[in-house]
């Protein structure tokens, strides 16, 4: 009998082991894969984070930092694609949207699946020689 | 042998209290972004400020004029509007700050303040007081984001913050 109860005793201190290691196994393969999707999240953030600084400031676009000129929107909306990639690579867009009138200018924009933030800016607009305010959206298509 | 089954299981519980932090770490690193709150919020205070009110008088014709004008010339009425430069100032900041017309985020509460350095009185002898936005944030507890904007020039300096939380 005692040593059927000891027999016992070791068959449960088995089967806690296995389960130890079960969930060691499960657990080791599910952070790694999180990581490894935290990862690529946060390089994505941080490449719509930079394009956005840049776009924000870059003389293409505005008239002084975060000021963006509505002629030069325009005429950069008009713009293929292909000419800004050679500047922030390909699998990006930007659309900027004056909260006065409603005006959107987009550039590279398509409808996929992507990861974006917004961020408030002005607008001048040329001929009135008046600021708006308005939405910086940078995305980047996953 | 019982004891051994009794260090198996504590050691099963450590485990999984283990996992659950770092699961919880690795999630919550996930969701930080301090970088875009921070450059969200001074590019919220920066845009707020350059933009034209509508008016075309000098003393109130971008809201930064407008709220300087507050301290500086309390009695002053914007022409063209029949309003004081503290009405049209605040007019337009609540205008800014509202979720739905503005361009401020719902994810965030926001506090515009101005704080003069000299002691700017109105004709009635008052205090003069700009403040726009979520007052709980001047709740010395929790975490904020806070930017400034100094304006005016001389011994007249107009320090205008913007304070941010997560709502």
């Amino acid at each position: 009998m005692k040593g059927q109860a000891a027999m016992m005793e070791k068959v449960i201190v088995m089967f806690f082991v296995v389960i130890i290691i079960v969930a060691l196994i499960i657990f080791l393969s599910g952070w790694f894969m999180l990581n490894i999707r935290t990862e690529g999240q946060r390089t994505t953030n941080e490449r719509a984070l930079f394009i956005m600084k840049n776009v924000a400031t870059n003389p293409l676009f505005v008239k002084d930092d975060s000021m963006f000129d509505d002629t030069k929107l325009t005429a950069a909306s008009d713009m293929p694609c292909e000419a800004f990639e050679k500047l922030y690579g390909e699998n990006w867009y930007i659309e900027v949207e004056n909260k006065f009138d409603g005006t959107e200018w987009k550039i590279c924009s398509q409808n996929r699946r992507n990861t974006s933030y917004i961020i408030p800016v002005n607008i001048f607009e040329k001929h009135t020689g008046l600021v708006y305010v308005g939405n910086l959206k940078v995305g980047v298509f996953i | 042998m019982r004891a051994q089954s009794g260090f198996v299981m504590i050691f099963l519980l450590i485990l999984i209290l283990i996992f659950v932090v770092l699961f919880l770490v690795t999630i919550g690193s996930t969701m930080k972004n301090t970088e875009y709150t921070q450059l969200y919020s001074t590019n919220l205070l920066l845009s707020i400020l350059r933009s034209d009110t509508g008016y075309p008088d000098p003393e109130c014709k971008l809201v930064s004029d407008a709220i300087y004008c507050t301290f500086m010339n309390s009695e002053h009425i914007c022409s063209g509007s029949g309003l004081s430069c503290k009405e049209v100032a605040e007019e337009n900041v609540r205008y800014y700050l509202d979720y739905d017309n503005g361009i401020a985020k719902k994810s965030y509460k926001h506090l515009i303040i101005a704080e003069p350095d000299w002691t700017a009185i109105d004709g009635s002898g008052q205090i003069i007081r700009f403040a726009v936005g979520d007052e709980d944030l001047l709740n010395p507890r929790g975490k904020k984001t806070a930017v400034n904007e100094i304006v005016g020039s001389g011994s007249y300096i107009l320090n205008i913050r913007l304070l941010v939380t997560e709502s």
